[in-house]
């Protein structure tokens, strides 16, 4: 009974509902796929930020998890490796592929008894956001998961694909067709443009280069506005001398109405990604903003996604949000509303008089020199 | 860079992650000037909650717009003896050495 509900919960459609252009793009996968001659194969998703490769990698996982002995979606690994939580989620794979609760290897080598049972099992794995060859190595070791077994690994770099995939599947650009129908949902929750926004809608989806995050961030702001704002902002678009893809990402954000929906998101950028939406909204209420409506507005503005009860926003997202703090004062980081990276905490700190304790070498060589 | 001139009244969140650092040490005015800060966590993102911020002179003040204070292994006994804790809304000192949040005679 536990199984026939979990293949049906793997199988939900509800999960694919919303994107376009996905299927084909999975078909391409499959075909690249089975040119792969090996036991285990491994295949890399290409492209550049926004281009849909996570969603690509999870609609396939979606699609084809069920078939398999056991499966896992691994997120965010680029981050979770900064965070150096690399054994954390090695653990949390093996414990998914081996159906056991609370796996702890806690050493560099996977124990043997781990070993002989994973290499009997048909997995599906997606490894979601890899930047580094030694990420892929730490959490898998091919030669380990049985034969059948397919590994996706997505990634913004090239090279790293180079050195872990059998073959390398590039995200391309939606086409017209698609583009328009992605954008036509978020800007009129319809699959075509309303009749008059025709070629309105056209010099918005050029604008966004098939870039699917661009297209639903763009088309949900115009969402339900007059025609004289289209006709004004995409003007002031087009007045960009090079427009780029978090050009228009940033328009997104400015064109927040209020500076409530402002600040949580660039509080959610800068401290809250990835929490969990109760313990966001209980600070951001507590810090006097109207968490609900807030929350609704980027929702539906594409700015943020609530996802397993967590607050995400896509990588660009964030790097945009980022640079709008960044550049509340580029000469004096005090200056700034909000301080996330280290170095510029320890600058601000240090300019109230913080000093760093050296490490003995440094007082050894210092009491040396006093000594000469 | 003259640092008296330095100016910290903006800040309103601030998140440090004290991994790359062994050990740092603030004074006790390192927070004064913080007038706006509402968010505050200090932490360590690759050992838990082994934090090393030392504190040899105390810590004169916090800001009291605070409604998020984190801060793994605060080293004193005590918060600041003029913190007004009545906008905080998350208060986490795992590993702390305070065994008294503020004294019982502080008027809120």
């Amino acid at each position: 009974m536990q199984t026939i509900w979990k293949r049906l919960n793997d199988a939900s459609p509800s999960k694919l509902r919303g994107l376009v252009g996905v299927d084909s793009r999975i078909e391409q996968i499959n075909k690249l796929l089975s040119t792969v001659p090996s036991d285990v194969r491994t295949i890399g998703i290409w492209g550049m930020g926004g281009i849909g490769k996570t969603t690509i990698a999870g609609a396939f996982y979606d699609s084809f998890s069920s078939q398999y002995e056991g499966h896992h979606f691994l997120q965010n690994i680029r981050q979770e490796s900064e965070k150096g939580r690399l054994n954390d989620l090695r653990d949390e794979l093996l414990s998914k592929l081996l159906e056991e609760q609370n796996l702890r290897v806690g050493t560099p080598h996977i124990p043997t008894f781990i070993r002989d049972r994973l290499c009997q099992k048909k997995v599906l794995l997606v490894l979601d956001d890899v930047n580094d060859v030694r990420q892929f190595q730490h959490l898998i070791e091919v030669p380990l998961i049985g034969a059948g077994s397919v590994v996706v690994v997505t990634s913004r770099d090239k090279q790293v694909l180079k050195n872990v995939g059998d073959e390398i599947y590039e995200v391309e650009e939606l086409n017209y067709r698609e583009a328009l129908q992605l954008f036509s949902m978020n800007a009129f929750k319809e699959t075509e443009p309303q009749k008059g926004y025709m070629e309105l809608s056209i010099t918005a989806i050029n604008y966004a280069k098939g870039n699917p995050l661009a297209l639903r961030v763009l088309g949900s702001f115009l969402f339900s506005r007059e025609r004289q704002f289209w006709e004004s902002q995409l003007n002031e678009i087009g007045s960009f001398p090079e427009l780029n893809i978090s050009d228009l990402l940033r328009i997104g954000f400015d064109t927040l109405r209020d500076n409530n929906t402002k600040s949580i998101f660039l509080d959610i950028a800068c401290f809250f990604r990835g929490h969990q939406v109760d313990f966001v909204k209980r600070i951001l209420d507590g810090c006097g903003f109207k968490t609900d409506i807030g929350f609704r507005v980027l929702i539906d503005r594409c700015l943020i996604k609530i996802s397993d009860d967590k607050v995400e926003m896509h990588d660009l997202l964030q790097e945009m949000a980022l640079d709008v703090v960044r550049k509340e004062s580029l000469d004096e980081l005090g200056r700034q509303s909000r301080l996330w990276s280290p170095k510029d905490v320890y600058q601000v700190l240090t300019n109230n008089l913080v000093r760093f304790i050296y490490p003995k070498v440094f007082h050894f060589l210092c009491n040396a020199i006093w000594l000469y | 860079m003259d640092v008296s001139k330095i100016r910290t009244e903006k800040v309103e969140g601030m998140f440090l992650d004290v991994s790359e650092k062994r050990e740092i040490e603030l004074t006790s005015t390192a927070f004064a000037r913080m007038y706006k800060l509402r968010l505050l966590k200090i932490y360590n993102s690759a050992a838990g909650d082994k934090c090393t911020v030392h504190l040899p002179s105390g810590l004169e003040s916090l800001s009291h717009e605070l409604r998020y204070l984190h801060w793994d292994g605060y080293p004193l006994t005590s918060l600041p003896c003029n913190f007004r804790p009545q906008n905080l809304v998350e208060l986490n000192l795992s590993s702390s050495k305070v065994e008294k949040l503020w004294r019982e005679d502080q008027v809120f």
